[in-house]
């Protein structure tokens, strides 16, 4: 089981409390988008997602990056069994969207680089390293039903 | 031959030109070393690395955060040729300094986190993908010498 210590507890708590899941999962994911083109493949149904622009202002991308980032909140409150608690998802992931694992830790460092554009200093060492721990423990569990 | 657009060429002139190389380059390294803990092995004679202030605090880890990314001025000036401008810093990192090569972009991850934080919204997906582009050539050419 993943250990978390009381101040990394602490840090994923506060990094969570102060970040609007309506306006960082849609910059998240158009940055996934537009960073990593490819991963384009997986939102055809989309529309137009032709340009920077174009990704930025389309709603469906917004509205799905809303969706990605309020499944998070699960893993916030749930630390202790963040890959009991994906387990299913990750199955979704594998079995019908078939989407490849290594384009979730794509999201997780968009999902970074936008806290960090977000809180400029405050987005310290310490705060990046458990954040990331975080995510990579996310990652992990969205991968684990892969195998 | 990687191709640049005239953005992502004015982008890079733009962020190097303004950057403050002694900051970005004590923080990229600090963060590594903090982030990916691993990486200390490679700096076995800089002293205390034993917790994040005191990485943070290490002279020699500012020093050579410093010299690495002034390294990065030379692929800034010949954006044409990065591959053949780190052949032979290339050949130092793999047969004399034995860098596992994943670890350089795990440093270009960092190096971009702390641009992103510095600049907050300044950093938008387009000067994201610009720079992500140019440190993975930086990354692909450092390790090209390795097989």
């Amino acid at each position: 089981m993943v250990e978390w210590s009381a101040a990394e507890r602490k840090i994923v708590a506060d990094v969570w409390g102060k970040i609007s899941i309506d306006e960082i999962g849609p910059q998240a994911l158009a940055r996934l988008l537009i960073v990593y083109p490819w991963t384009q493949r997986y939102f055809a149904s989309f529309g137009d997602l032709s340009s920077a622009g174009a990704v930025l202002g389309n709603p469906k991308v917004s509205e799905h990056g809303k969706t990605v980032l309020g499944a998070l909140d699960k893993a916030v409150k749930n630390m202790d069994d963040i890959k009991g608690l994906y387990a299913k998802l990750s199955k979704m992931h594998y079995d019908k969207l078939n989407v490849d694992p290594d384009n979730f830790r794509l999201l997780a460092d968009c999902l970074s680089i936008v806290v960090a554009t977000k809180f400029g200093s405050a987005f310290s060492p310490e705060v990046q390293a458990t954040w990331q721990k975080f995510l990579s423990v996310v990652v992990a569990a969205l991968t684990s039903k892969y195998f | 031959m990687v191709e640049w657009t005239e953005f992502e060429r004015a982008t890079i002139q733009d962020l190097f030109s303004k950057m403050d190389y002694d900051t970005v380059g004590q923080q990229s390294l600090a963060r590594c070393l903090i982030v990916y803990p691993w990486t200390q092995r490679y700096f076995g004679n800089f002293g205390n690395l034993y917790n994040a202030a005191a990485i943070m605090g290490n002279p020699k880890v500012a020093a050579h955060g410093k010299v690495v990314i002034h390294g990065l001025d030379r692929a800034v000036k010949n954006m044409d040729n990065i591959k053949a401008t780190y052949a032979e810093l290339s050949v130092l990192h793999s047969e004399k300094l034995h860098v596992d090569p994943d670890n350089f972009r795990l440093l270009a991850d960092c190096m971009t986190v702390v641009v992103a934080a510095q600049q907050g919204a300044a950093f938008t997906p387009d000067v994201q993908a610009a720079l992500q582009k140019f440190l993975a050539v930086v990354v692909s050419s450092l390790g090209r010498q390795y097989h």
